[in-house]
């Protein structure tokens, strides 16, 4: 190569970085120092109940079958680096799932409520993704609301006897958006505009990350049904081990 | 993931982890109640400067550790700044037809001050995240007496997460030497099956570790040894000291 188209190609990789620098970098995670400390308190405070529940499920599972512990452990490693490996995308910006649907799915709202709260710890230390003043907000937007709306429309898909990849899509996609609603929601409730009601704030919060969130959910929903085809078709004893089978 | 490794590295690291621990909570709990910006941008400074300069964490890392969060700033920070109005009334007004996106300055500032206060917060949970390994957090958060089953989960989700990550970067690099990441489609299908093999893996992986488990006396209850560090008194003096110091400045700056 000669200088001169050294010099393009290295220009053309700055202009290639500059418009494809990520822009949706876990955006639903509320970052360290966004919420004062009342709210920090009061998200936490209404995450208790959940998390006592998932708890109690969980030591239920383990003193009925220990073995139970290390798939449990598996399990919130599984969410973990789902949730940290990049997903495609068009524009060449990275992003990840949430992976919150997907464990609900497969492991039940109680438990991933307890594995969501571990996970969110270990994202917000080891990978700057929330905050530790904002896991209460976080626990709730993230491993509370988005798994049981997940759960709730996958179980009620169930019930209508829908096709089951769309059961899986509707779950995944509407637990992400609701997620992400519950994020604006509670930057809102914050943020408050003065003359602006709490509704008004929730719909720009809403709508500055609406351009980056949908196509993920949509993304994410596509990819927890093929996911789901990929474990039937390969991990039918795995599924069953976990009592998913059953539950189907 | 590869903060543990800084962390071991850390000159910090052989401080005691209540210590760095409480002193990075402590911090962080009071640039977020004092939410004052001179506070902010002293904990700023002082954190990054002891991470970087006492720790040796080198510079590259940390910042690269730092604008993790940009983007979420960038976006909530216009979100808290603007207001989207049918009527200019703002001070700056940005028309975009249908309505006005409306910037005012005590907008502004509240978003300039909420990020800096963010960035601050960061500096304190990363001076402990940089000079603590985790199973060292994990181990101070045994001592305030968290119950004993999420303490074991903690630490053997940390330890199978590494696992988990190799296998699936071992995964990724036999597929992009097989093309799967040519398309858009494509690699929308090797990211599930990706997904859905390691989930077999990682159950396959849980029954050998079951296995490991029973055969090295399990019975319901998994001990992790800790390294014991000391707390030498001139630390101790100098983390009351620094907090003396954030106190005064937040004193100083409001009245």
């Amino acid at each position: 190569m000669t200088k001169t188209q050294k010099r393009i190609l290295k220009f053309s990789i700055a202009f290639a970085l500059a418009f494809s620098v990520c822009p949706t970098v876990s955006a639903m995670h509320i970052m360290e120092g966004y919420l004062p400390p009342a709210f920090c308190i009061a998200w936490g405070v209404i995450c208790v109940p959940f998390v006592v529940k998932g708890f109690y499920v969980i030591r239920k599972i383990i003193t009925e079958n220990r073995k139970a512990v290390t798939v449990l452990a598996m399990a919130g490693a599984y969410i973990f680096v789902i949730s940290a490996l990049k997903i495609p995308s068009v524009t060449g910006s990275c992003s990840h799932m949430t992976g919150t649907g997907l464990g609900a799915i497969l492991f039940g709202s109680c438990t991933v409520s307890i594995l969501g709260m571990i996970v969110l710890i270990f994202q917000a230390i080891l990978l700057a993704h929330g905050g530790l003043t904002t896991l209460g907000a976080n626990i709730f937007s993230m491993a509370i609301a988005g798994p049981f709306v997940s759960y709730a429309v996958y179980a009620i898909c169930k019930k209508c006897r829908m096709n089951r990849n769309m059961g899986v899509f509707l779950a995944a996609m509407l637990g992400d958006l609701f997620t992400y609603c519950v994020t604006s929601v509670q930057l809102a409730l914050t943020y408050q505009k003065e003359g602006g009601s709490v509704l008004s704030s929730a719909a720009e919060f809403f709508g500055v990350f609406v351009p980056t969130q949908l196509p993920l959910a949509v993304v994410e929903g596509l990819l927890t049904v093929m996911i789901m085809m990929a474990l039937e078709n390969y991990a039918k004893p795995e599924l069953k081990a976990i009592g998913f089978e059953k539950s189907v | 993931m590869q903060i543990d490794r800084y962390a071991y590295r850390s000159n910090v690291n052989s401080w005691n982890a209540g210590f760095k621990v409480l002193l990075s909570i402590g911090t962080l709990c009071m640039v977020i109640a004092f939410d004052e910006v001179m506070v902010s941008l002293f904990v700023i400074m002082s954190l990054g400067a002891f991470t970087l300069g006492v720790g040796k964490t080198p510079v590259r890392v940390y910042l690269r550790f730092m604008s993790v969060p940009l983007a979420f700033m960038i976006c909530s920070g216009i979100a808290i700044a603007a207001q989207f109005s049918s009527l200019p009334s703002g001070e700056w007004n940005i028309s975009a037809h249908f309505f006005y996106l409306c910037l005012t300055k005590s907008g502004i500032k509240l978003a300039v001050q909420v990020s800096v206060k963010a960035i601050a917060g960061m500096s304190a949970v990363y001076m402990m995240a940089f000079s603590t390994p985790m199973h060292e957090i994990i181990g101070v958060m045994q001592k305030i007496r968290l119950p004993g089953l999420l303490i074991e989960l903690m630490n053997l989700i940390y330890r199978y997460i590494f696992i988990l990550f190799d296998v699936a970067a071992e995964m990724q690099t036999a597929a992009r030497a097989r093309l799967g990441y040519q398309s858009f489609r494509k690699s929308l299908r090797t990211f599930a099956l990706i997904a859905g093999s390691l989930f077999v893996v990682s159950l396959r992986k849980a029954n050998a570790y079951y296995d490991a488990l029973l055969s090295r006396g399990y019975d319901g209850k998994i001990e992790f040894l800790t390294e014991k560090k000391r707390l030498k008194a001139w630390q101790a003096a100098g983390g009351a000291i620094y907090f003396t110091a954030v106190i005064l400045i937040w004193r100083f700056c409001k009245r």
